[in-house]
């Protein structure tokens, strides 16, 4: 423990002075010029456009945003600036923007703006793989995220700070563990994914600086991100290949520009508070409630006195004959830490632009007690670009990370006191499955806990055979650090004296990744005790002694992971005008391959890309795109797939009979189409067989005499060598390949009203074919291959949907507004699918939805007993009171064949509300989600517990009368009545619910009033919440309807409050 | 020029890298024609098999617990979990949803026939090379060759005992699909069922093919030892536990007892009983045949299910070293010690109870001595050898005389306090308050905890063939004729004074209830050889095939559909109250018959399931 602080406090000590070192040393340089002008300046700008007309309304940004304002009626506009080496950044809607240094603006204070048409400047530049595409030209939906809104959702995790961001998008927050886990989504030790990002019903990869990567494999800072675009029309996609044909999340890092010079410093602080979590009965109520289900089962033994029950309701967790411990009180904290912290510049000058970050992360944990839990990360970046002579130009990128988790090792294999550690990513979800397991009053805490010891003793029962409190005091800790450090380099070659518009670009990169957990698994000396008989007379010495305590003498590799990748490609591109026709043309040759462990082979791909896009006029474009890819793992001959797409767009708005629909300032229509194969990197091989081969030679395992004495009578002692078994653990299928899929998207684009509102629709089909299978419902087991059946393209399904996108902005003199929503909708069905035979239509599942709920419909409770038994249901003696459910059959038996389509597990409605406000010095920022008309089962175990002598729930509780009888609880019964407990419609309910999912408000300092604020630029103090505020259908407050299983099976959600400041030097 | 070059060149390089780029590594899998290429492959394919089969005792496939479970499914036992698939099977609640044990069957059987059709298909097996020299190689290659017919026909055996019955919604006797070549998974796969003559036949035939490969036992001194002394690394002993001739006899004797049996011959030919007494007795000869080595069965020795060599075993499983599965199963949950959890899960029914005579062979119904008062008092010497009940004590072996078990099951008081330890409800006990013994070893001297021992399950053995002689012979030759050598009044009446399970003496020889019951006739010898069946093979999951076979339909719910009863007890001061009218469970069969898996027959829309099987249709 003592080595485990002196780390952080190292860390912390090392970050701090290169803070220190690094905001130093640019006042420093800041202050030489301040010294000469100390005063801050007025100016007066005046912006025309080329004929010398005033431009009204057009945007003034100073710096990187430290002030917001506009032209008047006579193009004019004052603006008080503090530095001469300050920029300018002018924009309106139909020019060409401009960033200007205020020193130039001082000798000549008239703006001349280029005319431009609309989305085809410098600002709209759409970041794509392997080229840029001017967003007039675009023929697809991509949406590109301006990164700086990001930094306003306080998470260490980059995935949540997109919720209801874009158009489309679907974030789905599962789990509010602290931190990123490399291996969260390969699944290891039974995690899942943290957060999904879904479009379109696929959940979308990722594209880092044109590299394949996880974000879990380089988790990303807000300010390291320039923008975010979210690729999902197929066009885009082809022009990655078939591994992203799920959409892409597209990043590009933060790069340096000419003539802006940026430092800021960011602090942020705040708290992380348990959002919602299911809570379970206390001492007392347990006694009661298990009371009450023995009575209703007819049991008159074992049952708790009121004696017993009053001395449960004392709550004390260590009474050896009347414990009731709260394990949530005593183990989980509800608050945890939030810091975060960067430094980061940028700037350039012709030769040279240059980037730099470096970020600090660091979440607390939950656990209230026991070693010390908690994550940080430390995030480097520098990208620079270099301009060697008029052809030649480098890009050097770097950036390295280091991720720390320390947290107790919780659970020691299943504490059966053999072996080693249970394995988790985090440690929460074990410790909630035995706390949500244990009942309060099953044991108390210790059976011994003298001073003198120097472990206690702790107790279990023989039911319950596991401690919670000993399992996270006792079981060791560990530290697990990752370190990711990545380098690509990039020359692009100028070729204009060869054929001018030709470029060539070549791209290299390597990165890799490793995660060390090095720890302690120790145990504790565990007792059986059962409270109820145990005699304090004779003490501690009549309990049976469980296992002994263990400590381990050092600290050792717990596990570990690893990743490297390495990605290349070679890009050709040309680019002309030659009067009203515009060409564009890319061919690109690309390789990748990832290693990682516990994968048998690299992945590896590689793919030929060829795409051009002609535009003529700038209004009507075609953009087409043949992908020529491979994949390892695939049989020789069926490698390699091809990926035609083609997109058309057309700006009806610049069409003379638009001329009078003059509120249209902009309108264009697309429309794609395209083919593509789908490289959801399955293990490869399935073309081949695979046959194993055992051979063990423990006596068990040999035929033949096993005693030579006793075998005399067969023969003489002899055993057989080695028994060997052959089986097939994969059959073969050589015709297998890729997933194929179709898609056609159409969409608008518009802006009205002077520019105030911007519209963006979309419609899309999706059909997926020949996706993969092992066919496990049709092939019969008799085929006697059932556990290595061959993957076959078999199953098919198809996607539908809108997205509508909204944004107005105005203003009223200072109060500036924009107000945004998106919404969309999806229909997934299945077109064909592995299903058993079904010889009811109604449970047959193609033609319908893919996301069908199917369970019982429930039709109500028996009124009487006789009613009970008139139809059988799953053959059990049923009374009143329990649940009916329909013969949908009429077969005059209810069983699992009248399962029916009873509800949809997917939101038929997404929709976001984004607002900014922002008045004089101050700014709010709100982004809320919400999902509608879609169902949720109710079948956690808060729901479903409650049988034997198991734990309840509040849930049970709040939801049964005085005998026993209830509402949304069935009937509480010491025997669980399975019936009762079936998946059905009882338990279904609508899931519909909003959030309040991001706030910020926002100071700016008028920095130019303070005089001794010289150097700073901009200063910016906010408070800022994620999470803030749910609204739910769910009846019960405390249950998380993103995840019923939140607080149950994983960490709980949390609500992060957060305040900081932000310095622009 | 000089770009052109250059440019020429890196495309050179870069396709002849990229053509590279994705080929596979080098690996060592197999595919399904490779595993001929390497012997061990080749062995493999019948040493799975005999995993799926149940020559494997350690991994559960098959193993003895399994098959007591299925006693659950009779009126010999109760499960202690009320919601287990095997109690709503009996009470006839087991819904589609609930995938029955019977499925798993279906798969291993049917896993193991993928695995010996390989083997069996084109020869490709027997004419592989697994030894250098040619000789020793044809030596083992033939064996494995009959085992792969003689494994293939066990499996068979076992669908169609499992599986055998009337079609649903037809009239027709049908077994199981005969697969007799390795199926192809990515094709369409649409069988049905063969019938259940069909399925004999088959059964017999591969017998037969076997029986030309296999030598009738693995054992050393069937052999000249001057031929052994350079061969016995492969034949012989070192075989034991493999399939041999001797258990292709067998399982053809019970293959045809069971298609003579009523259910399954109802036009009653007499052939099918003859062929069953024929292969039944050519068993008992063999084993029995005296030798100079000693390796003869005495059939009046007792049966020691804890000695992995003893002599009644036709063919066993291999050997589970330190072994304690059924008293895990069997032993109530106060036997616990040294952290062996036992489940008390099957608990024997009063009816089974009431199945043992008393000790001079009379049944209940008829004895002198019998006291339902003191209902575990002057019983047959086997009921001590098969069942624990109130009042049981054990004594160590060894050591100490003092008791250091005793079985308690009485009622606790009108408090609610001090019952029986052993009593039913009380954590992991039997539900009807009477415990098995069979096949356990007994208590360790030093606690209350179990001896583990070396161990095998007895897959067929000495007395299966004398009860499937008996009955098939009374059918020919009555009672006191002799078929084959034999006559089922000897054979049965060598059963019942042979010694116990505990090497207790038997009933006595004098045993007039036997011959009263023989002079009465075929019939009530019949009544009295499946009593006796019931006795001496309860625990081995023969009983609910036998009630299936032995009846028609009426007789079966008839006789079967009511409830079990376990045995509640009472204490008065030192004494007891035994109430043999408690009912614990009540059967109500759906069919005689087992369903096929649900899903398969969603699988496959030309498999009929077995009557009395609705809604598994």
């Amino acid at each position: 423990m003592q080595l485990n602080k002196e780390i952080y406090l190292r860390y912390g000590l090392l970050f701090f002075v290169l803070l220190m070192l690094l905001c130093a040393s640019n006042l420093n340089a800041q202050n030489k010029p301040e010294a000469k002008k100390q005063k801050p300046t007025d100016v007066v700008l005046k912006v025309t456009d080329e004929k010398g007309k005033a431009i009204t309304g057009a945007a003034i940004v100073l710096g990187e945003g430290l002030v917001h304002t506009q032209t008047d009626k006579m193009g004019l506009v004052s603006l008080t600036v503090q530095s001469d080496k300050e920029f300018v950044t002018i924009s309106s809607p139909g020019y060409e923007p401009q960033v200007l240094l205020v020193n130039d603006l001082i000798t000549s204070p008239s703006v001349l703006m280029v005319r431009s048409k609309l989305f085809l400047t410098t600002a709209d530049d759409v970041p794509l793989p392997y080229m840029t595409i001017k967003k007039r030209y675009l023929t697809g939906s991509t949406s590109v995220l301006d990164a700086n809104v990001l930094e306003k959702y306080p998470s260490t995790d980059i995935r949540n700070a997109l919720t209801g961001l874009v158009t489309g998008l679907e974030v789905y927050e599962r789990d509010g563990s602290p931190g990123i886990s490399v291996e969260e989504k390969l699944g290891h030790y039974g995690s899942s994914e943290k957060v999904g990002l879904y479009s379109r019903g696929s959940s979308l990869m990722y594209i880092i600086d044109d590299v394949r990567m996880d974000i879990t494999e380089m988790p990303l800072d807000p300010n390291e991100i320039e923008s975010v675009s979210l690729v999902r029309d197929i066009v885009s996609k082809t022009m990655y290949g078939p591994a992203a044909a799920n959409g892409i999340v597209f990043i590009k890092t933060k790069r340096g520009k000419k003539n802006e010079r940026v430092l800021n410093v960011n602090f942020e602080q705040g708290v992380s508070i348990i959002d919602r979590m299911p809570e379970w009965v206390s001492g007392a109520d347990y006694a009661r409630l298990n009371n009450l289900a023995k009575t209703n089962s007819g049991i008159t033994t074992g049952l708790y006195s009121e004696d017993d029950i009053a001395a449960y309701a004392k709550n004390d967790p260590y009474d050896m004959n009347h414990p009731s411990v709260n394990y949530r009180d005593l183990m989980i904290k509800d608050t945890r830490s939030f810091t975060r912290a960067s430094v980061s510049t940028s700037g350039g000058t012709d030769a040279m632009q240059y980037s730099a970050y470096i970020g600090y992360n660091g979440e607390g944990d939950n656990f209230k007690i026991g070693p010390k839990a908690g994550y940080q990360r430390i995030n480097a970046r520098s990208n620079l670009d270099i301009k060697i002579n008029q052809y030649l130009k480098v890009q050097l990128n770097f950036s390295a990370g280091i991720s720390l988790r320390d947290s107790p090792n919780y659970g020691y294999n299943s504490n059966t006191g053999e072996g080693g550690p249970t394995m988790g990513l985090t440690e929460m979800p074990p410790l909630l499955n035995d706390i949500t397991n244990t009942p309060p009053i099953a044991f108390p805490v210790y059976v011994n806990n003298d001073p003198s010891l120097k472990s206690p003793w702790f107790a279990i029962s023989s039911q319950y055979g596991t401690n919670p409190v000993g399992n996270l005091l006792k079981n060791g800790y560990y530290n697990e650090s990752g370190r990711s450090g990545a380098i690509n380099s990039m020359f692009e070659w100028n070729m204009e004296n060869i054929l001018p518009g030709l470029k060539s670009r070549t791209f290299i990169d390597f990165n890799t990744y490793y995660l060390l957990r090095i720890g302690k698994s120790e145990n504790y000396t565990a007792y059986r005790i059962d409270p109820r008989t145990y005699d304090p007379a004779l003490g501690i010495n009549s309990l049976n002694k469980a296992w002994d305590g263990f400590d381990a003498t050092g600290r050792s590799n717990l596990h570990d992971f690893y990743f490297q990748n390495y990605a290349a490609y070679e890009n050709l591109s040309f680019e002309r005008k030659f009067g009203d026709h515009y060409i564009l043309g890319s061919a690109t040759y690309r390789m990748s391959s990832i290693k990682r462990n516990g994968f048998e082979e690299p992945q590896r791909e590689q793919a030929g890309i060829l795409t051009a896009l002609y535009s003529y006029k700038d209004k009507y474009t075609i953009q087409g795109v043949l992908n020529h890819a491979g994949t390892s793992g695939m049989a020789p001959g069926n490698e390699y797939t091809n990926s035609p797409s083609v997109g058309l767009s057309w700006i009806v708005s610049e069409e003379n009979f638009m001329k009078k629909l003059s509120f249209i300032d902009f309108l264009k229509v697309r429309g794609e189409y395209g083919e593509t194969s789908v490289d959801a990197f399955r293990g490869p091989f399935a073309y081949r067989d695979r046959w194993n081969l055992d051979s063990w030679g423990g006596n068990n395992d040999k035929y033949g005499t096993y005693y030579s004495n006793t075998g005399a009578w067969i023969g003489s002692y002899k055993q057989s060598g080695n028994n060997y078994r052959t089986y097939p653990n994969r059959i073969g299928n050589p015709d297998i390949k890729l997933e194929r899929r179709k898609e056609l998207n159409l969409g608008i684009d518009a802006e009205m009203l002077k520019h105030r509102l911007s519209l963006e629709f979309n419609y899309y089909t999706i059909l997926r074919s020949d996706v993969i299978t092992n066919r496990y419902n049709t092939t019969p087991i008799l085929s006697g291959t059932t556990y290595s059946l061959p993957a076959v393209n078999f199953n098919s399904y198809s996607y539908k949907g809108f997205e509508l996108g909204l944004k107005y902005k105005d203003n009223f003199g200072d109060l500036h507004y924009l107000i945004g929503g998106n919404a969309f909708t999806q229909k997934p069905t299945i077109e064909k699918v592995d299903e058993p035979n079904y010889r009811n239509d109604y449970q047959k599942t193609v033609g319908g939805p893919s996301d069908a709920i199917r369970g019982l419909k429930y039709l109500g409770r028996f009124a009487t007993d006789a009613e009970a038994n008139l139809i059988p249901q799953f053959g059990q003696n049923l009374h009143a009171g329990d649940l009916k459910y329909e013969d949908v059959n009429k077969d005059g038996v209810v069983d699992d064949n009248d399962a029916q389509y009873i509800g949809h597990s997917t939101p038929k409605l997404y929709y976001a509300i984004n607002l900014n406000v922002a008045y004089k010095d101050f700014e709010l920022t709100l982004t809320g989600v919400g999902r509608a008309f879609y169902d949720q089962m109710l079948d956690s175990k808060y729901y479903t517990n409650g049988s034997g002598d198991n734990i309840y729930s509040k849930f049970v509780l709040d939801n049964i009368d005085a005998n026993g009888v209830g509402g949304a609880y069935p009937k509480l019964t010491y025997y669980q009545i399975s019936n009762n407990f079936k998946y059905s419609s009882f338990r279904l309910v609508d899931n519909s619910f909003f959030k309040i999912q991001n706030v910020e408000l926002a100071w700016n300092l008028p920095v130019q009033k303070f005089d001794w604020m010289k150097g700073v630029r901009g200063f910016k103090i906010f408070t800022r919440g994620a999470n803030v505020y749910t609204l739910s259908k769910i009846k019960e407050k405390d249950v998380e309807p993103e995840n019923i299983n939140s607080g149950i099976t994983t960490y709980p959600l949390n609500i992060t409050l957060t305040a900081g400041v932000k310095l622009t030097f | 020029m000089k770009y052109k070059f250059l440019l020429i060149i890196l495309v050179a390089l870069l396709s002849e890298a990229c053509s590279k780029f994705l080929e596979a590594y080098p690996n060592g899998d197999k595919t399904r024609d490779d595993v001929f290429d390497y012997q061990e492959s080749v062995q493999g394919l019948i040493g799975r098999s005999y995993d799926y089969l149940g020559s494997d005792y350690s991994s559960k496939n098959y193993n003895s617990n399994e098959t007591a479970y299925l006693e659950c499914a009779t009126d010999n036992a109760v499960r202690r979990s009320t919601t287990d698939a095997i109690v709503q099977f009996a009470k006839g609640e087991l819904t589609t949803g609930n995938q029955f044990i019977t499925r798993d069957y279906w798969t291993r059987d049917y896993n193991a026939i993928f695995l010996l059709n390989l083997f069996l298909k084109d020869n490709r097996g027997i004419n592989s090379t697994v030894l250098i020299k040619p000789e020793l190689n044809t030596l083992v290659v033939r064996r494995l060759q009959g085992e792969a017919f003689g494994l293939r026909a066990w499996a068979e055996r076992d669908l169609l005992k499992k599986f055998g019955g009337k079609e649903l919604g037809g009239a027709r006797l049908l077994g199981f699909p005969i697969v007799t070549e390795p199926l192809d998974a990515s094709k369409d796969i649409n069988l049905e069922r063969n019938t259940y003559d069909d399925c004999v036949k088959q059964i017999i035939q591969d017998c037969d093919s076997a029986l030309k490969y296999l030598p009738i036992a693995h054992r050393d001194y069937l052999y000249t030892p001057a031929y052994l002394s350079d061969k016995k690394e492969f034949i012989g002993a070192v075989n034991w536990n493999r399939v041999d001739g001797a258990t292709m006899y067998a399982i053809k004797a019970m293959t045809y007892l069971t298609w003579a049996s009523k259910r399954f011959n109802p036009t009653n030919e007499p052939a099918r009983w003859d062929s069953a007494a024929k292969y039944a007795a050519i068993v008992m000869t063999f084993k029995t045949a005296a030798s100079p080595k000693g390796d003869g069965y005495d059939p009046n020795k007792k049966v020691d299910f804890n000695d992995i060599y003893d002599k009644s075993i036709v063919w066993s499983t291999r050997v589970l070293e330190n072994d304690i599965t059924m008293e895990q199963v069997f032993f109530p949950a106060a036997a616990n010690g040294n952290g062996f959890g036992p489940y008390g899960d099957i608990g024997a029914t009063r009816e089974l109870v009431d199945a043992f005579g008393d000790k001079n062979g009379y049944p209940i119904s008829s004895s002198t001595v019998y006291d339902p008062a003191k209902p575990f008092d002057n019983r047959d010497p086997r009921f001590y050898a098969v069942i624990n009940y109130n009042g049981r004590t054990y004594t160590p072996a060894y050591g100490t005389t003092s008791p250091i078990y005793t079985f308690e099951t009485w009622e606790p008081d009108a408090q609610g306090l001090n019952g029986g330890k052993d009593r039913a409800g009380n954590g992991n006990n039997a539900r009807t308050n009477i415990y098995v013994k069979k096949f356990c070893y007994g208590i360790n001297w030093k606690q209350s905890s179990f001896q583990r021992r070396p161990r095998c399950r007895f897959n067929i053995r000495y007395a299966h063939m004398a009860l499937a002689f008996a009955e098939a012979a009374n059918q020919i030759v009555g009672p006191n004729g002799t078929l084959y050598g034999y006559s089922p009044k000897s054979v049965i009446g060598t059963l019942r004074s042979m010694k116990t399970y505990e090497d207790k003496t038997g009933i006595p020889t004098a045993d007039p209830y036997l011959a009263s019951v023989a002079t009465a006739g075929k019939d009530a010898f019949y009544e009295l050889i499946k009593n006796e069946r019931r006795i001496e093979l309860c625990f081995e999951g023969e009983r609910f095939y036998d009630m299936a076979r032995w009846t028609n339909d009426t007789e079966f719910s008839s006789l079967y559909n009511k409830p079990v009863h376990g045995i509640k007890t009472t204490k008065n001061g030192t004494d007891f109250e035994y109430d043999l009218t408690w009912e614990v469970e009540t059967r109500a069969y759906n069919s005689a018959y087992m369903p096929l898996p649900y899903d398969e027959i969603l699988r496959m829309n030309k498999l009929v399931q077995n009557e009395g099987w609705d809604q598994w249709k």
